[in-house]
Parts: structure tokens; C-alpha cells; sequence
């Protein structure tokens, strides 16, 4: 549905380049990037409001890279709702000339009808996005782009927004381009992900894909991943080994098997990546077991998060490592008490 | 201001000073001469011609203002271009000369551009252009930091609901300035009113107003001059206050 190829535009200290992104009908792609590595800029120039030093953007087949804004089929939303004022509800949802949908569907939809005749400064923060969705999809637009949308909203909101606009989306089949950094946004909304880094396209896919196996260790950070640790590769003769540079951790990663999952090619600095969800924790030392990396730590905190338990883990490094609230009460655990964490070679990724 | 005595008797005494600077000496002028003089005055064909032409040519001057300067201040808020602190510089440059040096400027210019063929001794038209020179700045640079304040992502979203550059201007941009507008014409006809010293380089005849209080200063003292000057602020006063009260009836401020 909107297909970007090729795309080059120059800004004042670096180029945005694009060589290949496609979204297809009802899909929601979001690009993920640091402040000022492009994205807003992106959205513009997709959206027809600067020009392009090269590149071709379409939208359900059709070239609309010369088309000015008004006649592509696209459209924005903003973190700032940009409702106008001088207007009411009502005339800011009728307010597109391209009226193929009817207002009322949309007012039913989003359940605006209660508010249509509330003065836009008394709207909360929540509904004067809801109401910006709703003028935004008035026209039936092919593709929505929106950028940070709902970065201004508190955490109940932004939940009841996001299911609102899935609904809405699915209905109506929009395809969507997402700008964030807030990764719930992501993960509740996104098919796909990718991440702009300095006008660059630098990791895009999958959205699960992208989680599971970040392409560096900056991604993996950027992407807030937990237990990503720093530390340098080491060639010794045969076999490589990853030691830690961290003050109060005593080994390095002493699994030769680590080899096989040593991405590294360069001696020098390095990331490991483990994920929580792959590290198993029991009160005893771990006897037979085929996982090969054995640290024994003491937990110094526990926080409850939707229906499991992320605890920190002082190992000398500290690992978050998660557990269902099940074995939190049958391992009887709690602050301060000595455990083991156990990961198999094969779940350390190492980034370099 | 609750909470705050010390900070509120201060700044009341100080601003009474503020309005006494302004207002004593209007106080004194407006009951300086009978009323049956001011009445008199107010009948003379002299007097009512010059206040004719004063409204008239600063009403005229005004919306020149407004057709030429609205543009202007748009392109002067949301673009950037090479010698644009220059022309800003050259916006504000009526503020701070002396008026009848743009008088002497304004005599030279049109001489220079249009040679013999056309003269501004006498004519009326002089007049306009001496009051849109000297007040086009209080036009442009309200409605300037108007159009500075509305986001662009505004005019951008009208835009991508289908509507082309000249609609959003109209729909989007000009209705959230109204108020500014409204205020910066009002500023505009009233300095152009007001104007001496750049009228009267240019052309002493017609007279404007305050060139006939001026003139009959010069030719029969204080006396002769006093009831016309009355006329004119009892006017100036009357029209500031129904145009206010009609501006804050519409409720023009929509938007801001």
C-alpha cells in the first residue's frame, strides 16, 4: 500500500536514506529511532511537505512523490493534536474536503458523541487525540502517518487509545506509519519495526523478530532490552572466551559452547545479550544440567509487572531474570536471598 | 494578586502615575474650552472637512496596510530567506526615524519614480501615503508574531485532509489571527490619524487635522487652536470606545 524506494533527502548535518520500505494495506509499521535521527522528517517528506532529492513514493500503486499534500491520500496525526480552534468537535472531524466516510461512523466508533459539543480547550488530552484520529480518518485516507501520538498521554489513556485505534484501523483496513520511542506503543501496535538511526535504516522486520534477535548491541539497547552487558572478546588459542570488564564479577563466561554463538569476529569490545526469559533461577546450586553457565547471586529487587515477576539479580553483574508468580511463592523467594541463575551458551547473544 | 498586598499597592501606585502622565493632560485639553465653543467649532465647514479627510485617507492608508502587509507579516513569520533581518530591519524603520524625515524620504522617492507626471503637492493622495509609511510597522508586526504563534503542524494537517495552500490560508491561518488583525488595523488608523510631521513635508493643503490645529496655532494662537484639537480627541475617544466594545462583542478573540 505504501511502497518508499530509493528515498534520499538531505538535511543540514546528515541524509535521510531509504533504499526499500513497504507497508501493505492494514499493516502498521513503526520506526523506532533516537531524538533527531530523522523520523519527524521522514513523516514530512512522505507526507508532501518537503521535497526529496530523490526517490519514489506510493501509495496503492499510484506515484505521488511530485502530488502535493493535499492530493495523496495521506494522512497525519501529530503529538500535538493540532485541533483548530476556532472550531467545535463536529466541524474539526467535517473539516476534510474528501468526506468518504461519513463523520457519524467515525463519531460512533470512537464514542465521540458526547463531547462534539464541548469547546476544543476543554477537551482532556486524551479526547482531543481521539478527536484528532477521528478528523484525520474522515477522509478515509490509504495511508496514516503519525508521529508520536500518543507520547503526551498517561498510561490509562494511551492503553484505551491504542485499543481504539486497533479497532478502527482493522475496520477500516488503514495502513500506518508509526514514529515512537515508547516500545509498549510498539509492541501493541506494530506488525513490522524499524529503526532510523541518523537518516539511516539501520534494522527492519518483523516486530517479534526484531525483539527476539536485535541486529547490534546498540539496538538491543536501544530497544530497552534487559541484561545487555559489556565486555571484551578474547582470542585465546583455540578457544575464544568473553570476559567481562565489570568491577565484582569475578569470571568471564566460561562456556566454550559460547563459541558456537559468537557473532564477534574482531577482538575488543563486545555486548552480551540475555534475555530474562532465558535464564532460570533456583535456591539450590544445579546439579545436572545442560545449561553450562552457573552464577550464584543474591536478590536485591522484585517488581510485580502484569502477572510476573521481574527480579534483579546481584551476581556481580546484576541480571533481571523473570519468573510467573508461581515459582516466586513456591521457591518461598524474597530480598536478600541467595539463588543460582543458569542460561544455556546458546542463549547469550554477543554483539559487536 | 492574593496574599500579596505590598506587591499590589506598588505596582496600583505606580500605574496610577502611568495614568496620570497620559491622562492629566487629556483631562486638561478636554475642559479647557465650553462646551458651546467645542459645539461651534464642531460646525464649521473647515473643521468638518479636515476631520472628513483625516478618517478617510487613515481608513484608506488602513487597508492598504492590511492588503500589502498581511502577506508580508506571513512571509515574514513562516519562511526563511536570505536578507530577511534586513527587510524585518526595514519593517521597523518607520518606528524610529523622524517623521519628517519620512516626509522629506517620501518626496524624494516619488519624484525620483514618477518624474513630472505626477506630484504629491495637494493631494490627498499624499496624505495616504505618508500615514501608511509612518503605521505600516504596528500592522505588520502584531499580525507577524500572530502567524508565528499558530503551529505549523495546523496547516499542516488542514493540508493533508485534502485542502490546497490558498483554503488552509483562509480556513485555518487567518481566522486564529482575526484578533491580531483586528487590533493592528485599529493601531494603523489610529497613528495615521494621529500623523503631523510626515503629512505636513509632503503637502500642508488639504488639511488634515492636525494640520489645521497646527496652522491655526500659527495664525491665531492657542485660542483658535484648543476647540479643534477638543474635537478631535472627543471623536478619537468615542470611536476607540464603540470599536473595543463592538470587537469584544463578536468575540474576535476565537482562537486565541
Amino acid at each position: 500500500m505504501l511502497e518508499i524506494k530509493d528515498f534520499r533527502r538531505d538535511l543540514s548535518d546528515f541524509t535521510i536514506e531509504v533504499e526499500e520500505l513497504s507497508i501493505k494495506q492494514g499493516e502498521t509499521y513503526a520506526l523506532l529511532g533516537p531524538s533527531g535521527a530523522g523520523k519527524t522528517q521522514f513523516l514530512l517528506s512522505i507526507a508532501g511537505f518537503t521535497s526529496l532529492q530523490n526517490g519514489i513514493i506510493r501509495v496503492a500503486g499510484r506515484d505521488v512523490s511530485q502530488s502535493p499534500p493535499e492530493n495523496r491520500d495521506i494522512s497525519i496525526i501529530f503529538q500535538n493534536p493540532s485541533l483548530f480552534p476556532h472550531l467545535d468537535v463536529r466541524r474539526n472531524i467535517e473539516f476534510g474536503n474528501r468526506k468518504t466516510l461519513t463523520p457519524e461512523l467515525l463519531i460512533e466508533l470512537l464514542d465521540l458523541a458526547d463531547i462534539l459539543d464541548i469547546p476544543i480547550r476543554q477537551l482532556s488530552g486524551g479526547q482531543t487525540q481521539l478527536v484528532a484520529l477521528a478528523r484525520a480518518l474522515t477522509p478515509q485516507p490509504r495511508v496514516l502517518l503519525m508521529d508520536e501520538p500518543f507520547s503526551a498521554l498517561d498510561g490509562q489513556t494511551r492503553r484505551l487509545l491504542i485499543n481504539r485505534f486497533k479497532m478502527v484501523q482493522k475496520q477500516l483496513g488503514t495502513t500506518c506509519l508509526l514514529v515512537t520511542h515508547n516500545l509498549e506503543d510498539c509492541v501493541s501496535l506494530a506488525d513490522k519495526v524499524g529503526i532510523l538511526e541518523k537518516g539511516s535504516l539501520v534494522e527492519s522486520g518483523n516486530t517479534k523478530h526484531i525483539f527476539n534477535s536485535p541486529g547490534s548491541a546498540e539496538i538491543a539497547s536501544f530497544l530497552g532490552l534487559e541484561n545487555l552487558f559489556p565486555g571484551t572478546v578474547q582470542y585465546e588459542t583455540a578457544e575464544v572466551q568473553l570476559s567481562f570488564d565489570c568491577e565484582g564479577f569475578p569470571a568471564t563466561f566460561n562456556s566454550e559452547h559460547n563459541i558456537l554463538h559468537v557473532l564477534a569476529r574482531n577482538e575488543g569490545l563486545a555486548y552480551a545479550l540475555i534475555r530474562p526469559q532465558d535464564i532460570t533461577l533456583s535456591t539450590a546450586q544445579p546439579i545436572s544440567t545442560s545449561a553450562l553457565n552457573v552464577l550464584p547471586g543474591t536478590i536485591v529487587d522484585s517488581l510485580e509487572q502484569r502477572s510476573i515477576f521481574m527480579l534483579t539479580v546481584d551476581t556481580g553483574l546484576r541480571f533481571k531474570v523473570m519468573v510467573t508468580p508461581q515459582s516466586f511463592r513456591e521457591l518461598n523467594l524474597s530480598n536478600q536471598k541467595a539463588v543460582f541463575l543458569s542460561f544455556k551458551a546458546s542463549a547469550i547473544k554477543i554483539y559487536q | 494578586m492574593h496574599g500579596a498586598p505590598f506587591l499590589k499597592a506598588t505596582f496600583a501606585s505606580l500605574a496610577v502615575v502611568a495614568v496620570g502622565i497620559i491622562g492629566l493632560p487629556i483631562l486638561i485639553i478636554l475642559f479647557s474650552t465650553s462646551p458651546s465653543k467645542v459645539y461651534e467649532t464642531l460646525l464649521e465647514t473647515e473643521v468638518l472637512n479636515s476631520l472628513s479627510l483625516t478618517f478617510t485617507c487613515a481608513f484608506i492608508a488602513t487597508l492598504i496596510g492590511m492588503i500589502f502587509g498581511t502577506p508580508l507579516a506571513y512571509i515574514l513569520a513562516r519562511y526563511q530567506f536570505p536578507l530577511k533581518s534586513f527587510l524585518q530591519g526595514l519593517v521597523d524603520l518607520p518606528l524610529v526615524i523622524p517623521h519628517p524625515v519620512a516626509g522629506i524620504a517620501l518626496l524624494l522617492g516619488s519624484s525620483s519614480i514618477f518624474g513630472g507626471h505626477w506630484s504629491f503637492i495637494g493631494n490627498w493622495s499624499a496624505i495616504v501615503t505618508a500615514m501608511l509609511f509612518v503605521s505600516f510597522p504596528l500592522f505588520v508586526n502584531p499580525l507577524q508574531e500572530a502567524f508565528h504563534s499558530i503551529p505549523r503542524e495546523m496547516e499542516w494537517t488542514s493540508r493533508t485532509l485534502g485542502i490546497g495552500p490558498w483554503s488552509t490560508f483562509f480556513r485555518v491561518s487567518f481566522p486564529l489571527v482575526r484578533r491580531s488583525l483586528l487590533v493592528g488595523a485599529l493601531m494603523m488608523w489610529a497613528r495615521g490619524i494621529s500623523e503631523f510631521g510626515a503629512i505636513v513635508m509632503l503637502t500642508y493643503n488639504p488639511k488634515v487635522t492636525s494640520v489645521l490645529i497646527y496652522d491655526r496655532f500659527t495664525t491665531g494662537g492657542l485660542e483658535e487652536a484648543l476647540p479643534v484639537a477638543v474635537v478631535l480627541i472627543w471623536i478619537s475617544i468615542i470611536f476607540f470606545v464603540f470599536l473595543r466594545t463592538l470587537q469584544k462583542g463578536r468575540g474576535v478573540s476565537a482562537g486565541n
